[in-house]
């Protein structure tokens, strides 16, 4: 693995690690948090679920982009 | 007792015999060394590696306790797990599982304690992490013989009374681990991960539909309980706290930890890692619902008696035969973590307790044989501990994942840092 490589996958593993804090963070929707919920989609899923749905989502992309553009590359 | 209960006791029955049959199987392909009892010779593949991690992972947590804690505070449980747990757990598998086990495999490590050893050559600190790791394991295994037991009272109506409930989940664990080792349980946890996702997946269409959809469910959950819905009696920093414990808890669980080295290549581990978020957001995100729809149908249920729920709504909703196999399915989550939890303490009390004294009498059979008999002792201490019936499966396993996170800047700082001490790792174990 040259160098440049070296550097290049420590730039993107730095960045993977703050969005992950970042998400960790905002996962907690403490605007919401207590307030009367009222089902939005299909009488059943509210706008705070699918706002936690974004957050998984969010992470799932992170781990992608993790084990496709760092451990794949670096094995 | 009634004829439906004979049936769903048979079907069950047949499950578990099954699984048992699956396990004893395997003892066929076995050898008789450590590295093969406790590693399965470190040859598993995709599929494999991710249902013995994961399934060792999920516990009676997902069928049992999840339902049971979103009785109490609502839809919120999934986001509670899955949405800090279900993706930072797989990138931590990268952070260590990766480079764990390729130091692991050059030099033959299983435990935790095995890595802090190779690395500083200090016994203080093995036992004190295999100390702290199994002081936090004995109660958690408690929580698949809890479940166990609660699973049969609740699908049976109490014609198999707790004891014997937990009681005959603990000796089919007890004889395909002793017999199979690590093989016996990763093959029965495969076959255990595809019924409990599958089975999890049916029970919440099945409940869903006979509750008249999740809208018309979701509408009375609003109307009578409107705090399961809103989270008011959920407290924000538990939510925020957890989430990370949880996430940080899990690569440290022994039996994880042990698994993710089970792997014939990283390349298995990289595969698992990115299977994991959909696995966790299916089966936490269907037990939710369900356990907070059961709210409507059985309102009354205080503290740790709610961990029924599950058991209860199928069989009130779900057809004679149908209760039975989904029943399977709640066997096989909290079976697929209590047979990994056993073998783990086995390995742990082999490999970092008596290590050196079994290295010198050079007898891999001996130490084989004293690995069952520590299983069946620890398997007894979890079953007489399950019949005191203590506090709800939740609450055991947010104690325990608290003990497990400590471990975890020890085992980073052992990977990465060139300056990591021995004292450092112990003066941080004690202090977390």
């Amino acid at each position: 693995m040259t160098q440049e490589n070296v550097r290049s996958f420590r730039a993107t593993l730095t960045i993977i690690y703050i969005l992950s804090v970042v998400l960790m963070v905002i996962r907690v929707d403490w605007w919401w948090w207590g307030t009367k919920i009222h089902p939005l989609i299909g009488g059943w899923l509210s706008v705070p679920m699918l706002y936690q749905v974004g957050i998984w989502l969010a992470g799932t992309g992170l781990v992608f982009w993790l084990c496709i553009g760092v451990w794949g590359k670096q094995d | 007792m009634s004829g439906d209960v004979t049936t769903i006791i048979v079907i069950m029955m047949g499950y578990l015999l099954i699984v048992l049959a699956l396990g004893i199987y395997s003892f066929r392909f076995s050898k008789p060394t450590m590295e093969d009892y406790h590693m399965a010779g470190r040859e598993f593949n995709t599929f494999i590696l991710f249902c013995a991690v994961f399934g060792t992972n999920i516990s009676a947590v997902a069928l049992i306790g999840g339902p049971g804690k979103a009785y109490h505070i609502g839809w919120a449980v999934w986001p509670y797990f899955v949405t800090s747990w279900a993706w930072l757990t797989p990138i931590l598998f990268y952070v260590i599982g990766d480079r764990a086990w390729k130091v692991s495999y050059k030099f033959h490590l299983i435990t935790q304690s095995d890595l802090f050893l190779k690395r500083f050559n200090s016994r203080a600190l093995a036992w004190l992490t295999s100390g702290v790791l199994m002081f936090y394991t004995v109660p958690y295994i408690m929580v698949g013989v809890i479940g166990g037991g609660k699973t049969f009272v609740g699908l049976t109506h109490g014609a198999v009374p707790y004891w014997m409930g937990a009681l005959i989940v603990t000796v089919i664990v007890c004889l395909y681990i002793t017999l199979g080792g690590m093989r016996g349980t990763a093959w029965t946890n495969a076959l255990q991960t595809v019924v409990f996702l599958i089975g999890g997946l049916l029970m919440f269409v099945i409940i869903a539909y006979a509750m008249g959809g999740p809208a018309k469910a979701t509408a009375q959950v609003v109307e009578k309980f409107p705090h399961l819905m809103d989270r008011s009696k959920f407290p924000m920093a538990l939510f925020f706290s957890y989430g990370i414990i949880v996430s940080l808890s899990v690569p440290m669980f022994p039996q994880v930890y042990i698994r993710l080295l089970t792997g014939n290549k990283p390349q298995k581990l990289r595969k698992m890692a990115m299977i994991y978020p959909f696995a966790a957001i299916l089966i936490f995100f269907a037990v939710a619902y369900i356990g907070m729809w059961g709210h409507i149908t059985f309102p009354d249920l205080q503290g740790a008696a709610s961990d029924k729920i599950l058991p209860m709504l199928l069989s009130k909703y779900a057809p004679v035969w149908i209760t039975g196999i989904l029943g399977a399915a709640i066997f096989a989550a909290l079976m697929s973590s209590l047979d990994a939890q056993l073998l783990t303490l086995g390995t742990m009390l082999i490999k970092d307790f008596l290590g050196s004294r079994v290295k010198k009498a050079d007898k891999e059979n001996n130490d084989i044989m004293l690995s069952r008999i520590f299983i069946i002792v620890f398997a007894v201490i979890a079953f007489v501990s399950a019949l005191m019936n203590p506090m709800g499966i939740i609450k055991i396993i947010e104690w325990s994942f608290a003990g497990y996170a400590s471990i975890i800047i020890p085992v980073i700082g052992t990977l990465y840092w060139k300056r990591c001490t021995a004292p450092g790792c112990i003066a941080a174990i004690i202090v977390s």
